[in-house]
């Protein structure tokens, strides 16, 4: 059975299994588990979350048998896989802030460098059209919810609206006075 | 005959012209998806599911079929050209395909795939209209007992049938089944797993986890091994069969569609599967057996008719016990949720048109792939050597829009790109992560059963075995558990994952 399992792989795989079943258990532990005839919100999932342990400890024990194999991760682009992530959380941080239009730009325009063959003569189009498409066809076309350019990058949001830019605002017009 | 008057008002949903512009939008796309690599079927379907949410339920389910089996099209387009499948169900054909195009015989490898794939969804769509009805008229008895009994037999099958190990199989669909469980318990009220965020008391949103896990989590991994393609063919001419071609592609596609048409309908099977079973037995029986490998036109015809053949009848326990057995027909009951359509045996007799109108645009649609792929190849030649740099930034734009309007929240943009870092990890440690959303699909309804059957049952589980159909489905499992796990037929299994 364990004949496909791999040494330092597998123990990871199997140790981070376990693991999350044993989350599920901690964080399901004050869930009512009734009884098997009226089951409670905690039954189903301390069943589950004990298995996912068991699970996850015999894979790891499991592969420990092995011989190891060396680290066969792989590479791993991290770049990437940075710049991938970081644009999904850029996108859901600022898309009600910063607009649909302006987002999707940015976004696309980094996103391409996670690849070895973005060009800026490639990227800049790309990024450009497809914020145009995707405003076209979202907010246009389908009425999405969300801002064409959203009121961040509107004039005199950032004086008045937010009271902690504003007393930035002051303090520096203060601090410009008196340095004068 | 009132399949006959069925079928009449099927046709008469798909021909609509309102109809026959979503069936064709999906195949269209479905066949795009298929060409290009390193975008499947299952990312594609999530990013478009919020989109159908203002259409008509018929025409979105129409659109939404059509990519899975327009894919199973253009995947081998792909195959056969560069080398590279285009979908995970033509791998094998790239073997053979690519093989033909080196020698200038690209047209033939095309029409032969197109053909036999159009021979076998003509079959399926047969096959679905002959065969779901009375399975749902069987499916309309089941208690509690019977649906849990069956949801773990889909399981265990969909472990059994994946390449890799076993436990690890296993360790996804439980990890699924525990995902699924997040949110508000619906017996009890009680948040369950939730961590005080309001955002998660209707559950992690379906469409969000699976874009990240087949999106997000995709794209990462190809990162990782960018290279720019070769395009081998700068055209395709020759799409004509000679009719030495005809007589040694007939056998191989009857016996693709047959093995694939019963490997889709079980839990777990579909598309993939499929190809590479067709394939192993063509190389076996075949008189030019020797052949394979360098260019054999049956190893092109056999695994391209059954994966069509699979992909289109794995709808057939999809509609008929609203039980999905694979990642995309678990997007599809997503899809018959948003809608209100309750996906269950009641189907078939509360919504026909939704039910044959579905049936008979599968039919319609392969009838357009054939016209699409084979006097349009040329397109979609031109649309492979779009680079992959310019084409995963694109898929990421969409798939953040996509989250958002699955609930119009930034909040699933977030729970899209923890499963994209996620299913990253999983594909580095080696584990699929198809079995995942299975569970996370079943894991409500797989409780809701349990509960039930166990209150019918005073608190007795052994109505699971009391109950003759729940044994026999439980009897299944455990068999194919066994088969599994048995040392002699595990090594072949592993052969022929390995081929």
């Amino acid at each position: 059975m364990a004949s496909s399992l791999e040494n330092p792989r597998d123990v990871l795989g199997g140790m981070l299994m376990a693991g999350i079943g044993g989350a599920f258990l901690w964080l399901g532990g004050d869930l009512d588990p009734g009884s098997a005839l009226r089951m409670g919100a905690g039954y189903f999932p301390r069943i589950l979350g004990t298995i996912m342990v068991a699970l996850g400890s015999v894979i790891a024990l499991l592969a420990m048998r092995q011989p190891s194999a060396g680290w066969v991760l792989g590479q791993t682009p991290w770049r990437g896989v940075i710049l991938v992530l970081g644009s999904l959380l850029s996108f859901g941080g600022a898309v009600r802030g910063v607009g649909l239009l302006p987002v999707v730009t940015v976004v696309v325009f980094a996103a391409a460098w996670a690849s070895r063959y973005a060009r800026l003569r490639s990227a800049l189009p790309l990024s450009a059209g497809l914020a145009a498409v995707c405003a076209f066809l979202f907010i246009h076309l389908l009425g999405l919810p969300l801002p064409l350019i959203g009121p961040w990058l509107t004039a005199g949001y950032w004086s008045a609206a937010d009271p902690a830019v504003s007393t930035l605002a002051v303090s520096a017009s203060a601090f410009s006075t008196i340095a004068r | 005959m009132e399949l006959f008057s069925n079928l009449g008002l099927g046709f008469a949903t798909a021909l609509s012209p309102f109809n026959l512009l979503y069936c064709f939008m999906g195949v269209f796309l479905g066949t795009a998806i298929g060409v290009l690599p390193g975008l499947g079927p299952v990312a594609t379907i999530a990013m478009l599911l919020p989109l159908t949410f203002g259409l008509d339920p018929v025409s979105s389910l129409i659109m939404l079929a059509g990519i899975y089996y327009g894919a199973q099209y253009g995947g081998s387009t792909t195959a056969v050209l560069i080398n590279l499948p285009g979908e995970s169900s033509s791998v094998v054909t790239a073997i053979d395909g690519y093989e033909m195009a080196k020698r200038g015989r690209a047209g033939a490898a095309l029409a032969s795939a197109a053909l036999g794939s159009f021979f076998a969804g003509t079959v399926a769509t047969v096959l679905i209209a002959v065969a779901a009805p009375p399975l749902a008229m069987l499916a309309l008895q089941f208690g509690p007992a019977e649906y849990f009994s069956l949801m773990v037999l889909g399981l265990v099958a969909s472990v059994a049938l994946a390449s890799g190990s076993l436990l690890k199989a296993f360790a996804m669909i439980f990890l699924g089944l525990l995902l699924g469980l997040i949110g508000t318990d619906v017996e009890s009220g009680a948040q369950r797993f939730t961590m005080d965020l309001p955002e998660l008391a209707d559950g992690l949103n379906f469409v969000a986890v699976s874009m990240g896990l087949f999106g997000i989590g995709e794209i990462l991994r190809n990162l990782g091994h960018e290279h720019s393609r070769s395009l081998q063919v700068k055209s395709v001419s020759g799409l004509m069969l000679t009719r030495d071609d005809l007589k040694r592609i007939v056998g191989p596609v009857l016996r693709g569609t047959g093995l694939g048409s019963l490997l889709g309908i079980l839990p777990g099977g579909g598309a993939m599967l499929s190809s590479f079973a067709a394939y192993t037995l063509e190389k076996r029986i075949s008189p030019n057996g020797a052949q394979f490998g360098k260019g054999a036109i049956e190893g092109v015809a056999a695994p391209e008719s059954a994966n069509n053949a699979g992909a289109q009848t794995s709808f057939i326990p999809m509609l008929t016990l609203g039980i999905p057995s694979n990642p995309v027909m678990a997007l599809m009951i997503g899809a018959m949720i948003i809608q209100g359509i309750t996906p269950g045996p009641n189907v078939v007799t509360k919504e026909p048109t939704l039910f044959w109108g579905m049936i008979a645009s599968m039919w319609v649609g392969n009838l357009m792939l054939v016209l699409l792929n084979l006097p349009l190849v040329g397109l979609w030649v031109r649309m492979l050597k779009i680079p992959y740099h310019l084409l995963f930034p694109a898929i990421i734009a969409f798939c953040c829009i996509g989250a958002f309007s699955a609930g119009n929240s930034t909040f699933d943009v977030f729970v899209m790109a923890l499963f994209g870092a996620f299913g990253y990890c999983l594909i580095k440690l080696d584990f699929e992560p198809a079995p995942l959303l299975l569970g996370f699909v079943l894991g409500p309804m797989l409780e809701e059963n349990l509960r039930r059957a166990m209150l019918l049952s005073r608190g007795s589980p052994s109505v699971f075995v009391t109950h003759p159909l729940s044994l026999a489905l439980l009897t299944c499992a455990v068999a194919l558990l066994i088969v599994v796990v048995l040392p002699g037929i595990r090594a072949k299994r592993e052969e022929a994952f390995s081929e």
